[in-house]
C-alpha cells in the first residue's frame, strides 16, 4: 500500500466499518484481481513472468445471496455507507454510491457497486426481485445488481485479512473475501461475452475481459486448480456454468478465436507480448480443462 | 500553390456539366456593392441569383469571415458561400446561418426559395496544403497543452513562447508563433489588443486527441529496481518522467502501476540494472520536448503533466480509457 492510494485507503475504511456490523463482503471487479495479483499470490512456474493490473475508481461489492436476503444487515450496510459520505448515484439509484475524497489536493470520486448472488429457494420468499434489481424485503434506498453468473460465487471465496495488504487494521470479524479464481473465470467469462462485439469505447470489444482472464490463469496457484475441479464438479449441472463453458468453447479454444484475437489486440497484453506470446497455447489448454465439454 | 479567389470565380465560370443538372450561369465581380459577387444559378427552368462570397481556404475562422460578408447582405436566403470543398463544419455552419454554398468539387447546397438542391457526395478535389497541419502533435502541440495547463491570458506570442520554454518545453518563436496563428484560425483561441486566451478547451483536448502520437523512442530497457520510483527521485539531475499512462494514479482514482514506465533522454546510470522478464520500470530513451513538459513534482516524484496523462490513456484498453474520461473531465474543471 502507498500514501497515495485512495481505492485502497477507501476500502479498508469501508471494511473497518463493516467489521463492527460484521457484514461480510465479496470485492470483485479490477481491485479484486488487483488484490490477487499484487499480495496473494506470486508468479508460478507455469506463466513466469508479471503481468501489470489496474482498477478503476470503483469498488465491486458481491453480496451473498444469504446477505441479500438479511434485512438487517443491507439497512447496516445502507447506514455504514451513509456513515463514510456515499451518496446514492441518480443514474443508478440505490446500487451504486459514490463520494468525493482527495487526490493530491484534487477533488475525485469513489464508487461503489452493489451486486448480488441470486437467492435459493428458501431465500427467495425475503427478498424482492425487479430485475435487475433485488433487495430483502422491506428494506429502502438499497438494492444490488442480480448477477446470475455471482451463483456460485461463495464457492472457495478466499478470505483476506488487512494485514495481508500491509495493513495494520485487525477484524474482529472475518468479512474482507475475495473469490475464488474459478468464480474469478467465470464471471470474466459472461463479461466477455456480453461485451465482445460492443465496439464503445468503454466495452473495448470485450479486450480487457480477455486479459484479466490470462491474468488470472497465469496465477492460479495448486489450491486454486483444486478449487475448480470441486467447483466444477459440484456444480456442472447449473446453467451459469454451462453457459461458461460454451463460451469458453466458442471464444477461447483457438489461437484465431475471438476470445484469444481480443486478448492479442488488448493494449496490456501487447505491452509484453514477446513474453507472453509462447504462454498463449497453454493459456488455451488450461481453459479447456477449467471449463470441459 | 494554393488556390485564389480570384482563380474561383475564374474556375466556376468556365466549369460545364460539373453541377449537372444544377447549372451555373454566370459569375462576376461587381464593386459597387458587397457582397461583390454575382452568381446565378439554374435548375431547368428555375433560376435565381445570389450574392456570393468566395473563400479560397477552408478554416473555420475564415469561413466564418465570410459568413459575416454575407449578413451585410439583406436576403439570407439569396446568399451564397463559394469554397474549395463544403466540409460537414462549414455545413454546419451554413445551415446555422441559413444560407446557400457551393464548393469546386461538385457538391451544393441550395436553399433558396426558387430551388432546394443537394448534393454532397463529391469527394475533396482541393486538399488544401494546410500550414495549420500538425499543430496538435508532436512539439508543436506544447502551446495547446500550456493553454490547457492553466487558466490564464498571455500578453504577447513572446510570452506564450517563454512559459512554455519555462515549462520544459522546446519549440522556436517562429513556430509558436505558426501554431497560434492555427489554433486563431480553428477559433480555439482569442487573439486581440488584451492578449492571447483559450475558448474552447474541449475543441482544443479533442484535436490533441485525434493528432496525438507517442513520443519517438529510440531505445528501450526493462529494470529491476529494488526501490522502485524511490531510486528514480533521487536522481535530481537526470532528466525522467513518468509516462503518462504510469501517472494515471496522481490524477485518477486507481491502483498504483506495478511497472513504471519512464521517459528519460539519458540512459547513463541505469544500465546495470536491466532484467527483461522480472522488471518493475521500463525505461524509454526519447529526444522529444512533449513528455518533459509541464511535468509536475510530487515527492521526489515527476509525474507527467494530466495532458500527456490523458493522451496517453485515452488510447488504451477500457479501464484506462475509464480513467481517461476522468483525467479530461478534471483538466476542464481545471479551465473554468
Amino acid at each position: 500500500m502507498t500514501d497515495n492510494d485512495p481505492l485502497f485507503h477507501s476500502l479498508l475504511e469501508l471494511v473497518r466499518e463493516l467489521d463492527t456490523d460484521n457484514i461480510p463482503i465479496i470485492l470483485g471487479g479490477g481491485m479484486s484481481l488487483y488484490l490477487r495479483m499484487k499480495y496473494l499470490t506470486s508468479k508460478t512456474h507455469r506463466y513466469p513472468f508479471d503481468l501489470q493490473i489496474r482498477s478503476t475508481g470503483d469498488l465491486d461489492l458481491f453480496l451473498s445471496a444469504s446477505l441479500i436476503s438479511d434485512l438487517e444487515k443491507i439497512e447496516g450496510l445502507k447506514r455504514v455507507l451513509d456513515r463514510l459520505g456515499y451518496r446514492v448515484i441518480p443514474e443508478a439509484k440505490n446500487f451504486q454510491f459514490s463520494k468525493q475524497i482527495m487526490l493530491y489536493g484534487q477533488l475525485r470520486i469513489v464508487r461503489i457497486d452493489l451486486l448480488a448472488a441470486p437467492p435459493d429457494q428458501a431465500e427467495k420468499r425475503k427478498v424482492e426481485i425487479k430485475k435487475p434489481r433485488i433487495k430483502p424485503k422491506g428494506a429502502e434506498g438499497i438494492h444490488a445488481y442480480l448477477t446470475q453468473e455471482a451463483a456460485g460465487i461463495e464457492i472457495g471465496k478466499e478470505l483476506v485479512d488487512p494485514r495481508q495488504l500491509g495493513s495494520d487494521l485487525n477484524l474482529k470479524n472475518q468479512i474482507l473475501f475475495i473469490p475464488s479464481a474459478y468464480n474469478y473465470l467465470i464471471l470474466k467469462l459472461h463479461a466477455f461475452e456480453d461485451r465482445k462485439n460492443r465496439t464503445d469505447n468503454l466495452s473495448d470489444s470485450g479486450r480487457h475481459h480477455a486479459f484479466d482472464l490470462f491474468a488470472t490463469i497465469a496465477r492460479m496457484r495448486e489450491k486454486d486448480w483444486e478449487v475448480a475441479r470441486q467447483h466444477l464438479k459440484i456444480e456442472s449441472a447449473q446453467k451459469y456454468l454451462k453457459r461458461a463453458i460454451k463460451i469458453r468453447k466458442e471464444n477461447f479454444s483457438k489461437l484465431t478465436d475471438l476470445g484469444l484475437l481480443r486478448l492479442r489486440e488488448s493494449a496490456m497484453y501487447r505491452t509484453g507480448q514477446e513474453i507472453y506470446d509462447p504462454y498463449l497455447e497453454l493459456l488455451a489448454n488450461d481453459l479447456k480443462d477449467l471449463f470441459p465439454v | 500553390m494554393p488556390i485564389t479567389e480570384n482563380q474561383i470565380i475564374s474556375r466556376l465560370g468556365r466549369q460545364k456539366g460539373l453541377y449537372s443538372p444544377l447549372e451555373v450561369l454566370s459569375i462576376k465581380e461587381t464593386k459597387k456593392s458587397e457582397p461583390s459577387v454575382k452568381v446565378a444559378i439554374a435548375w431547368q427552368s428555375r433560376r435565381v441569383e445570389f450574392r456570393a462570397v468566395v473563400k479560397a481556404r477552408t478554416a473555420p475562422k475564415l469561413v466564418r469571415e465570410g459568413l459575416i460578408r454575407l449578413r451585410s447582405y439583406a436576403n439570407k436566403k439569396k446568399s451564397l458561400l463559394i469554397v474549395p470543398y463544403l466540409s460537414k463544419a462549414i455545413l454546419e455552419m451554413l445551415e446555422n446561418e441559413g444560407v446557400s454554398g457551393l464548393d469546386l468539387s461538385g457538391n451544393y447546397w441550395i436553399r433558396s426559395p426558387e430551388i432546394v438542391a443537394i448534393r454532397l457526395d463529391q469527394k475533396n478535389q482541393y486538399r488544401e496544403s494546410q500550414p495549420i497541419k500538425k499543430i496538435f502533435s508532436g512539439n508543436s502541440s506544447l502551446v495547446g497543452r500550456l493553454f490547457l495547463s492553466s487558466k490564464r491570458r498571455f500578453d504577447s506570442v513572446n510570452e506564450v513562447w517563454k512559459v512554455i520554454k519555462n515549462l520544459g518545453g522546446n519549440l522556436s518563436l517562429s513556430a509558436t508563433s505558426k501554431v497560434l496563428s492555427g489554433m486563431e484560425e480553428e477559433l480555439m483561441i482569442e487573439k486581440d489588443r488584451k492578449g492571447i486566451l483559450l475558448l474552447q478547451p474541449d475543441k482544443l483536448l479533442q484535436r490533441l486527441e485525434e493528432d496525438y502520437r507517442p513520443p519517438k523512442v529510440t531505445e528501450t530497457v526493462r529494470l529491476k529496481i529494488p526501490e522502485g520510483l524511490k531510486w528514480f527521485a533521487k536522481l535530481s539531475s537526470k532528466p525522467w518522467v513518468l509516462s503518462g499512462e504510469s501517472s494515471a494514479e496522481c490524477y485518477a482514482v486507481t491502483t498504483p502501476s506495478e511497472i513504471s514506465t519512464i521517459y528519460t533522454n539519458d540512459f547513463g546510470p541505469f544500465e546495470t540494472y536491466k532484467e527483461e522478464r522480472f522488471y518493475n520500470i521500463v525505461l524509454k530513451k526519447t529526444d522529444d520536448s512533449f513528455p518533459y513538459f509541464d511535468v509536475r513534482e510530487k515527492r521526489g516524484i515527476r509525474w507527467s503533466s494530466p495532458v500527456q496523462c490523458y493522451l496517453e490513456l485515452s488510447r488504451l484498453d477500457k479501464r484506462e480509457q475509464e480513467l481517461a474520461t476522468s483525467v479530461r473531465k478534471a483538466i476542464l474543471e481545471n479551465l473554468k
